[in-house]
């Protein structure tokens, strides 16, 4: 709370100060023409709410949720004026968060607060932000509201930019905690020199050349953690834990090239049982693009590099840096949400090739068709455990198990004026009690997911979609106690009324589980109704346990039951 | 209970304030497509209306939206001399995919990353896609979250009376 009023007296201060400036040189310049008015700056901001009624069904395998409503709601305010601007944002999770969400966050208040200034080439911030660095390897704040995931920095943070083409930052503070803060102290550096925004010839030849590095570590307090090879002993914990990156991004005409490559010295930690090898990590993308055609390719590896401000936290609590998955970022639901993968921080090795490709117009007529390839695959490390506290060797080039594969193709094409149609292929493989950590005994699963999805505009503001999905697999006999087994077919009717309403049902039915009562249809309705920057919606039907992923997090959420209510807007 | 209806009642109360103010771009650093830093002050038209998508390369609607679009832009180009910022809210695993897919669809916008979300931030964005009309003036005058098919028709009209010269009602 005193840190929060001594907040609220600095932004006053700023503000005053901006205030008085602004005051000056308007009652100038009101001295030499009387039409200027007093500049009291803008607000604007968003704001969301979801709100959710359960029903019991314990079918589905629905938690009893004795309160039988739960709400969710954030609001931010930013206010600006001129080269000053200072915002904040309220969060409330009452009177618990809704199913799905870390139930840590229950309450109310005004976490995310800040002011920051920009004079010449310096932008110095107080309070809350978020920041990456790089590709994010060693440090990412961000948020993913529909996950609950906010690992914003409190302190403090100058961006300097002395000459063109030369970007630094540094920043210090601790992460946000749910309500509070991390254990650890970070601090952070970087810098980035763009050489073809200082020296114009490599502009004139078409060269891009930037070259960038940073540092970060963070400071954790001893704690007396038993060591799991002998618990009479205490291990000995590094308490300054620093690591280093350095990227590089190299364009010639049509060609790029994006790499980065990240060490951290040893962190013993949770999730890596507390061993002392150092981490490493390595992104590597090059691509192609010219007119109706482009072509990425990226590989990955990464070992031991789960980077947290609290060596005792797990899940998506207080991470410190962003690892990006290497596989298609789905977006029809079974192929999203069945059997989804999730990035492993502590030993993953990925390749990725995706290719999009437009028909010329001389070949397409009148519509051309778009065409894209994507294939991904992702095994393990190849290590050997050594028995002690170092944890294992592994071979740099070496594959170990496969954990995932994913090939698929899209083609959209529209063929009329009034219909468009989407259709896609997949085979997607998946080890999920590895993926999962339930296990180092195989539970490999393949599928073939087809998709069909239609739009029919019979009148000019009126339109019907229809999508129908199913994914075939093998049924696992000896899982018959899951609600995920099987084949699945889904089919989708949606109607809209541009731009303001729009209707859909939906059903997922797990026809092919072995289990005859767990056939279940998950069906869904939803109405919404879209005004400029707000949209209400409210759902009513079955949601089915899984996991949510978004850009590489994600998060378990329960089956549920019942009405949803949601608003969302923007002003 | 009575602290989600205080808030709703305060939503609703600071929208009617606030939703009639339109205010400027704010300022904030994207990346173009080669991987150098912008800042969004540097965002122009020359006077003329400006469209600002946010959008992402997993995003269904967003595509269908820009694509829609994409069939006429030289045609809306020519009569109100319109342009288009396509910022990208792709993060770290999808940013280097971003140039060979807009040129993949031949989509002829200017195209920016927001990897972290800091512009989409300043402009409360919530969730893609969601479109921003920006005056000749460098004043964002009205803005539209989700995309519809025919939404696109009620935009360029917008767009039309922009050029004109025409004040858009909130």
């Amino acid at each position: 709370m005193k840190k929060i009023s001594l907040l609220a007296c600095f932004i006053f201060t700023l503000s005053s100060i901006v205030f008085s400036q602004n005051d000056s040189t308007d009652t100038k310049r009101k001295k030499d023409k009387k039409d200027k008015e007093f500049n009291w700056g803008s607000i604007h901001g968003n704001f969301g709410f979801d709100a959710q009624y359960y029903n019991n069904d314990s079918l589905i395998g629905a938690p009893n949720v004795p309160d039988k409503f739960r709400a969710n709601g954030f609001l931010n305010l930013v206010y600006t004026n001129g080269n000053f601007s200072a915002g904040l944002r309220y969060e409330m999770y009452l009177p618990k968060p809704l199913l799905g969400f870390d139930s840590r966050f229950e309450g109310q208040g005004v976490p995310f607060r800040y002011a920051s200034y920009r004079i010449g080439g310096l932008e110095v911030t107080a309070g809350s932000f978020y920041e990456q660095f790089g590709n994010g390897l060693i440090l990412r704040f961000y948020e993913e509201r529909a996950l609950g995931f906010d690992n914003f920095l409190d302190g403090f943070r100058a961006k300097y930019t002395p000459y063109k083409g030369i970007n630094l930052t540094g920043l210090v503070g601790k992460q946000r905690y749910f309500w509070g803060h991390g254990a650890a102290l970070i601090k952070g550096i970087d810098g980035e020199v763009n050489f073809s925004e200082i020296f114009s010839k490599l502009q004139d030849k078409k060269i891009k050349l930037i070259l960038g590095g940073s540092f970060v570590s963070k400071y954790q307090d001893d704690q007396e953690i038993p060591n799991p090879d002998n618990p009479s002993q205490l291990l000995k914990l590094p308490l300054n834990v620093g690591s280093w990156a350095g990227r590089l991004t190299f364009g010639i005409g049509r060609f790029q090239l994006n790499s980065e490559f990240a060490y951290k010295i040893n962190d013993p930690n949770r999730t890596n049982q507390y061993i002392y090898r150092p981490g490493s990590a390595f992104y590597l993308s090059a691509s192609y693009a010219q007119k109706g055609l482009g072509i990425t390719v990226q590989a990955k590896r990464v070992e031991n590099f789960d980077f947290r401000s609290d060596r005792n936290e797990t899940g998506n609590a207080l991470l410190m840096n962003f690892i990006p998955m290497l596989n298609k970022q789905h977006t029809y639901m079974l192929a999203a949400t069945v059997y989804p993968y999730a990035v492993q921080t502590n030993g993953e090795l990925g390749l990725q090739a995706d290719i999009n490709y437009t028909t010329p117009k001389w070949l397409a007529k009148k519509y051309p068709t778009q065409i894209n390839l994507n294939f991904s695959m992702v095994n393990a490390l190849d290590t050997n455990l050594t028995g002690d506290r170092y944890g294992y060797t592994t071979n740099v080039f070496g594959f170990g198990r496969r954990l995932y594969m994913d090939a698929n193709i899209e083609i959209s094409q529209k063929v009329s004026k009034s219909v468009k149609f989407n259709l896609m292929y997949m085979y997607m493989f998946i080890d999920r009690n590895l993926v999962q950590g339930f296990g180092y005994t195989p539970r490999e699963i393949h599928s073939h997911i087809v998709v069909a999805d239609v739009s029919y505009k019979f009148k000019p503001k009126h339109t019907l979609r229809f999508e129908f999905q199913t994914l075939q697999t093998k049924q696992e006999l000896d899982h018959l106690d899951d609600r995920v087994n099987g084949s699945w077919v889904m089919g989708l009717i949606e109607y809209t009324f541009a731009p303001y309403l729009f209707v859909s049902i939906m059903d997922q039915w797990n026809y092919g589980n072995p289990t005859e009562d767990y056939r279940i249809h998950y069906i869904t309705g939803t109405v919404g109704y879209n005004f400029k920057s707000t949209r209400i919606s409210l759902s009513y039907g079955r949601q089915r346990e899984g996991i949510v992923c978004i850009g590489g997090v994600c998060r378990q959420v329960p089956a549920s039951n019942g009405l949803t209510l949601s608003i969302m807007s923007s002003f | 209970m009575k602290t989600i209806i205080n808030f709703i009642a305060v939503f609703f109360g600071l929208t009617f304030v606030l939703l009639g103010q339109t205010y400027k771009i704010p300022q904030a650093t994207v990346q173009n497509i080669q991987g150098g830093q912008v800042s969004t002050s540097t965002f122009s038209n020359d006077g003329k209306p400006i469209i600002i998508s946010f959008w992402a390369t997993w995003c269904k609607p967003c595509i269908a939206e820009l694509s829609s679009i994409a069939e006429n832009y030289e045609d809306w180009q020519d009569e109100t001399g319109v342009k288009l910022i396509a910022i990208s809210i792709d993060d770290a695993r999808n940013v280097a995919k971003v140039a060979p897919f807009v040129n993949g669809k031949s989509w002829e916008y200017e195209v920016y990353c927001d990897p972290n979300g800091d512009f989409k931030r300043a402009m409360s964005v919530n969730t893609v896609p969601h479109t921003f009309l920006v005056d000749g003036n460098g004043d964002i005058v009205w803005q539209h979250n989700s995309y519809n098919p025919g939404d696109e028709d009620e935009l360029f009209k917008l767009v039309q009376k922009l050029a004109k010269g025409e004040k858009i009602v909130h």
